[in-house]
Order: C-alpha cells, then sequence, then structure tokens
C-alpha cells in the first residue's frame, strides 16, 4: 500500500495551475523588504492627527441650569428603570438630572461623577449609580474606540487617577493598542471612514437627506427600540467557561476607580449609593447567580459600606419578575413608571 | 487561541520563524508542541479531547493494517470513538432535549439532566479529519503511520485544527512528513493569503454582522428588513467561514504546507450540486466519498440516489449543529439538488448555452442559497415559522427605505469580494495575462498593503468569533 498523493506533486500542481515555476530558495533582504514594507507604511501615511475630543461643556451647564438634588448615573440599565417625568412629579421639577449614556461603564460612570456632577456650581446631596454585577473593578470595560471618546468627552486634559486605572488594568493587547492609537488615531480615522461608507449608501437610498458626516444610519434607529426586539436570555445565566478572575474583588479593587469615586463623594461631602440592577430573572425566580459573583458582590458591599457610600441590590426583589423585562437585562418602556415607583419605594432613605 | 487576536499574531511570528530556524528533524515536534499551544491557549483541558482521537485513531490504523482479522473491529472502534466523543460533547443536549420534548408530547413528566457540557472548539472538525484517516487506512488509500508524532501533528496541525479545512491524510501526511524548503514564493503568497483573509474577517464579516445581527434581534422583522438581514448574513458568512480558511492557508504556506482550497466563489454557482463543488468543499468532498459513495450514489436509479442524497445533506445539516434548524437546511439543499437534477433532464442542453440563461442561473442560485441562510441562521423554529410568513405588502415605507438602506450598505462593504472574483484566475473571468501580472511583486505588495491600511481603519471595534468555531 503507498500514499496516493505525493507531496512534490501537490506543489508543483499547484504551481502549474498557478502558471509559474519554482523560484528556488528564499531571498532573506526581499522577505524583510516586503514585511517592512507592510508595518512601516500604514504608519508613515497615517491619517491626519486628531487631538483630544472637546470636554462636553453643554451637560454641565445643563447641570448647573437645574441644580439637582439627586443625580443619577449609569447607561441603558439606568435609561430603562428610571422615567424623569415620574421623578418630576414624584420629587419636583427640577429636582433630579439623569447622566447615562448607551454602553457606559465604570470609567465613564467616574468621569460623569468626577466633571459633571461634583463639579457643577451647586453640589448635590446624593448620587445613585447604576451598575452590573463586576463591572464597577473592570475600569478599561467598554473603553476602547467609541465607548473611549464617550470618556473623552467628559475628561480634562490631566486626569491622573483615570490614567492611573487604565494603565495598570489593561492587558499587554489592550496596552499595546493604546500606545499605538496614541500615535496614530486609528479608530478616529475608522470613525470618519465607516461613516462615509453609511453616507453613501445613504445617498443611493435617499440622495440629500443626509449631510456628508452626518450619522446616516440612525434615522432608522426607531425600528429597532428596545420594545421592538425579541427577549434574549441573560448571557449570564448560562456558566460556561469564562475567565473567572474578574470575580477576584480584592485583586482588582485598587487598581480600579471605585476607590476614586467613594474619595470624591467623600470629598464634596456627598452620599454615594451604588445601585445593583437585577439581571433578567427567569420565569421560576430570580437570575442565576454563580457563587463566585455572590462572594464578589458580598466584599464589594462591604468595601463599599466601610467607605461611606451605600449600596442597595435590586436582585432577588420579588416584584422585578420576567414579564416587566424586554431584552437581556433592560426592562420595558411599559413599566418603566412602575419601576421608577419601585426604586423611591425601596431607596425611600436615601430621599430624606 | 483566536486569529483575529494579537496573541495569534505574536504566536505566528515567533512559530514561523522558529521553525524555519530549527533542523529539519526538529520541524515536526516543534510544529506538534506550537499547536498544543495553540488549541490549549485558553481551555488547557482540551487537549485531552484531541490527545485522545490522536492516540484512538493511531491505535486503530494500526490495528487495521498489522491484525487484518481484526480489521472491521478497529474500523468501528475508531469511527466510535470520534462519533462518540461528538455525540457526548455537541449532541447530549439536543438527543435529551428531545427524548423529553417527546415524553412529555406523550403524557410523561419527564425532566433532563441539568448538567452542562461545554463544546470544545472544533470538535467536529477534527473528529471528521480522524474517521477519514481511518477509514482512508482501512480501504488502503494509506499507510497507517507508525510514527506518533506524525499522526499526532496531522491531527493538531494549528492552522486548520480549529475550522477546517478538513485535511486528508493523503494530502497533509506526506507533506508534514516531507523535508520543506523555506521558498519565497510560498511565503510571499502565505502573508498574502493572510492578509486577504484577515481583511474579509475584519473588514467585510464584522462589519455586516452588525446588520444582520441588528436584524435579527427583532422580535417581528418587516418583510424587506427580515431579507436585508439574510443578505448581511449571506456575506458575513461567506467572509468569515472564507476569511478563516485564507489565514489557516496562508499561515500553513508560511510554514512550507498548501492545504486545501475550501472555496471557489460559492455564490456565482449556477446550480445546487455547483454550489456544493464550491461552498466548503473539503465537508462537501468528505460527505461525497464517506457518506454518499458508500450509501450506494446514484448508481441504483433515481429514487435510492434521491435518498441518498437527503440522507447525506440532512447529516451534513446535523454537523453543523445540533439543531433542528441546521437538519431543515440540509433537507433543504437536499431536495434542491434532488430536484434541479430532476428539472433539468426536462430542458435541452443547448438551452443552457443560450445568452444570459447562466447569468440567470447565478441569480436564482443567489436567491435560493439565501433562503437557505435563513434557515441556517434562525435558530428559533416558531421565529422561522413567522419569518416565512411574513408578507411584503404589509411593511411600511420607511421599512423598505431601511432595507434599501442596509442592503446597499452590505453591498459596498462586498465589493473587495466582487473584485477578487473577476480577477481570480478561478472565476474565468481573467484573463491569463492578467492573472500573471497580478503576480508582481510590487502589485502584490501594494495590495496587500492596501487591504492592511482597510483593516486598521474599517475593523469593528469588537471583532466576534468566527461562526464555524462552534461547529
Amino acid at each position: 500500500m503507498v500514499d496516493v498523493v505525493d507531496h512534490s506533486s501537490i506543489i508543483e500542481e499547484e504551481e502549474r495551475r498557478a502558471g509559474r515555476s519554482s523560484t528556488g530558495k528564499i531571498s532573506v533582504g526581499k522577505a524583510s523588504l516586503v514585511l517592512l514594507t507592510l508595518l512601516v507604511l500604514p504608519a508613515l501615511i497615517r491619517p491626519q492627527r486628531l487631538d483630544k475630543l472637546a470636554f462636553d461643556e453643554q451637560t454641565l451647564a445643563e447641570i448647573n441650569a437645574v441644580r439637582p438634588d439627586y443625580v443619577f448615573i449609569g447607561n441603558s440599565m439606568l435609561e430603562s428603570r428610571i422615567d424623569p417625568k415620574v421623578l418630576a412629579e414624584r420629587l419636583g421639577e427640577r429636582c433630579c438630572f439623569i447622566l447615562w449614556t448607551g454602553g457606559a461603564e465604570s470609567a465613564w460612570m467616574h468621569q460623569a461623577l468626577k466633571n459633571i456632577a461634583l463639579a457643577a456650581d451647586h453640589t448635590p446631596k446624593t448620587v445613585f449609580m447604576f451598575f452590573r454585577d463586576t463591572y464597577l473593578t473592570q475600569p478599561t470595560y467598554r473603553a476602547t474606540d467609541r465607548y473611549w471618546w464617550k470618556i473623552e468627552r467628559l475628561s480634562h486634559r490631566d486626569e491622573p487617577e483615570l490614567t492611573r486605572a487604565m494603565a495598570q488594568s489593561r492587558t499587554w493587547q489592550e496596552e499595546l493598542e493604546y500606545r499605538l492609537t496614541q500615535v496614530y488615531p486609528i479608530e478616529k480615522a475608522r470613525d470618519r471612514v465607516a461613516g462615509f461608507v453609511s453616507w453613501v449608501a445613504s445617498e443611493i437610498v435617499t440622495p440629500g437627506r443626509v449631510p456628508l458626516g452626518g450619522q446616516a444610519g440612525q434615522k432608522y434607529d426607531a425600528l429597532f427600540d428596545l420594545d421592538k426586539l425579541r427577549s434574549v436570555e441573560a448571557d449570564d445565566t448560562a456558566f460556561g467557561e469564562e475567565d473567572l478572575s474578574e470575580f477576584d474583588f480584592a485583586g482588582h479593587v485598587n487598581s480600579s476607580l471605585l476607590p476614586s469615586m467613594v474619595n470624591l463623594a467623600k470629598q464634596h461631602g456627598v452620599t454615594l449609593v451604588f445601585v445593583r440592577v437585577q439581571r433578567r430573572p427567569t420565569a421560576s425566580g430570580p437570575p442565576p447567580q454563580r457563587p463566585e459573583l455572590k462572594t464578589y458582590i458580598a466584599h464589594l458591599r462591604e468595601y463599599v459600606l466601610a467607605h461611606g457610600a451605600q449600596f442597595y441590590d435590586f436582585t432577588g426583589d420579588p416584584a422585578l419578575t420576567l414579564d416587566h423585562y424586554n431584552d437581556g437585562d433592560h426592562i420595558s418602556a411599559a413599566w418603566r413608571p412602575q419601576s421608577t415607583e419601585l426604586f423611591l419605594e425601596r431607596l425611600s432613605g436615601a430621599f430624606k | 487561541m483566536i486569529f483575529q487576536s494579537l496573541d495569534f499574531l505574536v504566536f505566528l511570528i515567533v512559530v514561523v520563524s522558529l521553525h524555519w530556524m530549527l533542523p529539519s528533524r526538529w520541524r515536526g515536534g516543534f510544529l506538534l508542541l506550537a499547536s498544543y499551544v495553540f488549541y490549549g491557549y485558553v481551555h488547557p483541558w482540551f487537549l485531552f479531547l484531541l490527545w485522545f482521537v490522536t492516540v484512538a485513531v493511531y491505535g486503530c490504523a494500526l490495528g487495521i493494517e498489522r491484525l487484518p482479522g481484526y480489521r472491521k473491529t478497529f474500523l468501528m472502534l475508531g469511527l466510535g470513538s470520534c462519533l462518540g466523543m461528538l455525540g457526548v460533547f455537541k449532541y447530549f443536549h439536543f438527543f435529551i432535549d428531545n427524548v423529553v420534548a417527546a415524553l412529555r408530547a406523550l403524557g410523561f413528566d419527564a425532566s433532563g439532566p441539568t448538567i452542562q457540557i461545554v463544546l470544545p472548539v472544533g470538535i467536529s472538525f477534527f473528529a471528521f479529519q480522524g474517521m477519514s484517516y481511518v477509514i482512508d487506512v482501512y480501504r488502503g488509500q494509506v499507510r497507517a503511520r507508525t510514527s506518533l508524532l506524525s499522526v499526532a501533528l496531522f491531527k493538531a496541525f494549528f492552522p486548520q485544527l480549529v475550522a477546517g479545512p478538513i485535511e486528508r491524510a493523503t494530502h497533509l501526511l506526506p507533506q508534514l512528513e516531507a523535508r520543506r524548503v523555506l521558498r519565497m514564493e510560498l511565503m510571499v503568497e502565505g502573508l498574502l493569503l493572510l492578509v486577504w483573509g484577515f481583511f474579509k474577517k475584519l473588514v467585510i464579516a464584522d462589519n455586516v454582522s452588525i446588520i444582520a445581527n441588528k436584524i435579527f434581534l427583532l422580535a417581528h422583522p418587516s418583510f424587506p428588513l427580515l431579507w436585508a438581514g439574510v443578505l448581511a448574513f449571506c456575506i458575513q458568512i461567506y467572509a468569515d467561514f472564507s476569511g478563516y480558511t485564507d489565514i489557516a492557508r496562508g499561515s500553513a504556506k508560511m510554514l512550507g504546507i498548501n492545504l486545501i482550497e475550501n472555496f471557489r466563489h460559492p455564490y456565482a454557482a449556477s446550480s445546487p450540486s455547483d454550489f456544493w463543488r464550491r461552498w466548503h468543499i473539503s465537508l462537501s468532498t468528505w460527505f461525497r466519498d464517506y457518506v454518499y459513495i458508500p450509501l450506494g450514489g446514484n448508481r441504483d436509479g433515481q429514487l435510492i440516489g434521491a435518498r441518498n442524497v437527503l440522507i447525506t445533506f440532512g447529516l451534513s445539516g446535523l454537523w453543523h449543529g445540533a439543531g433542528w434548524n441546521y437538519v431543515a437546511w440540509g433537507g433543504y439543499w437536499g431536495l434542491l439538488i434532488v430536484g434541479s437534477r430532476y428539472l433539468g433532464g426536462l430542458f435541452p442542453t443547448q438551452m443552457w448555452a443560450l445568452p444570459g440563461v447562466r447569468l440567470l442561473q447565478v441569480a436564482l442560485m443567489f436567491v435560493i442559497t439565501n433562503i437557505g441562510w435563513l434557515l441556517f441562521r434562525e435558530t428559533d423554529f416558531h421565529a422561522l415559522l413567522a419569518d416565512l410568513s411574513t408578507s411584503p405588502w404589509a411593511a411600511s415605507a420607511e421599512d423598505w427605505q431601511a432595507a434599501a438602506y442596509f442592503a446597499c450598505l452590505v453591498c459596498l462593504y462586498s465589493i473587495p469580494l466582487i473584485l477578487h472574483y473577476f480577477v481570480d484566475s478561478e472565476s474565468g473571468f481573467a484573463r491569463p495575462r492578467d492573472v500573471a501580472a497580478t503576480r508582481s511583486l510590487v502589485l502584490r505588495t501594494g495590495s496587500a498593503l492596501a487591504m492592511f491600511c482597510t483593516i486598521l481603519v474599517l475593523r469593528t471595534a469588537n471583532s466576534g468569533d468566527f461562526i464555524y468555531f462552534k461547529f
């Protein structure tokens, strides 16, 4: 018995099909030249260097105009749970201020606390921070690309705490990418080029509707509102083989922005309340939580209380059942007013 | 380790450099070690499965050759090891869920076990490769290797380990055992394939996947939006999977190994059979050689031939995933092939040579392929039925406009795939002189450079896993 195909014949066949002959041994010089060209040229023809995004003075002006006693900071978890109309009815027209942005996590929340809530002319009495599970000790989570720009919009030139937390928490890959983007702001060019592609598509379909540089796809956002999406199980209900290091509270807290948050609140005499949202429950009860997460939350609560802040966990609240949820962890738009009432009831002590 | 990570790039540079620096006799061992690092990088315990299959097929292949009286027993043992592993890790939940559902339908109060089984990446690929080795030895098409290192490297060779191409022993083993010479041509070709593969994945697949994922998240997508989403998925899955294959082939070429082609412009297919000669070639030829032909092929008349096609495609669907939608997808293709064989015979042969007919065939095939992708993408059976009953008349003007916008965006991202089709010698469009011109070092460096810059600028913030990783 012999093998049917012989190696040399495979190579010869491929070369014959490609219409060329064997070129002999490699020239190291040529190979290096190709490699160097590939690596160096993109750097030389880099897009125009773009500066840091300007600080969001408008939001600061807005909070100064409202002069709120209560500030809410968070992402869509906050937005889908708290209805500003209900807050206004129950606490007064100019009593609350909601600072939220889609996909924001702890680095953005830290900057919102430091540079908006606590930088306002009128210091609020209480700041509520809405968060999910372990994100308060993961400053690099959602802190790249467009998420980073959101952080940059709430940052001044010199942000030592943010810089320190990022440097201590980045992996070598994240650090390398960060350093590269410091020299070549690729992600900003990316936004422009991707925006241009979207604009071309928009021009083909509806000519002249969106100016060049405008957000072409945004006009269809309403078609994808949360209440139009199908229900999906929360990610953490399926316990897979994921990285467990995120549940190590002691290992992450000092490199995170959590110490800075509690210290800033203490310095300004503001009560900081961390509100943990409940992820999507199951039909029969609260969402399943892995033991490592329960331990993490216990340590987080202990830390927060020890540093003069408050902690409230909605996980396991019998009033929050599956039918109140929309997609993954968002509360349905229809139940948002009741969700706000529930919040005011459960945290009534914070409003005295 | 995933291809689209910095870790992989560093790994590849180190492995390629060390591989060529080492004396020839050490290269096999070194590649095996590198392959194990690659596979066990995130979940080291997955390696036990790989070792299990390796030892099983190595032992069974030797048994087949050395103990002729027990050939069939060793064949069954080898196949059983691979299929058993697949059964436990891939189909256990599917089987239990269906048994529980059937018992409940019969009025029994049944519930399944609550154990969670993690699906190891690439399990279907290396199980099928293992089976092909044992069958080829049984058929006398390849010698059973006495060197465990050779078999282990054949099973674990990292570029093709996780998502193919599903290599045959007749093609890959002799290359792994031969003394390899570092050649400029293979190196440049490998680098180009690598960049093209990354371009397809990071620029095309990841960008259009945003559209597909967005639309498939809708609870009740309108007719035009649904099909814009299917179109996006159609491009995504091709760019994603063929991108993976190109990265795999490129990496292997840089190590002096030629892996087989897995795609030949599948969306230019003019019939269902033609599509399967162009799409995931290593899998379709696997099923042809190890399932369809042993079942009898089309030797025993049209009816038996049709049955064999349906069984083969049903199994091919199940190979893709433990879900009824995949079986339906396989069945759909099986019916199309049977139907096209029958219908094809009804038309005079001269008709196919008429001008414009091929273009019409390709366009029709593209629509048919997209219907198939809906079955593939929509894993929820009730949602699939709802999707199929969506009426175009119920859609609003805004839905049509949004769908046109998303479809346009998908087309824009697909331009490089279309250009590639026209310059590729395989397509039959490019003249030999043009194909030769594309081989100039300057042109190749220039196009690689352009692709590299585009990757930097247009890659998405979060690149998703390759779709075929989960199979």
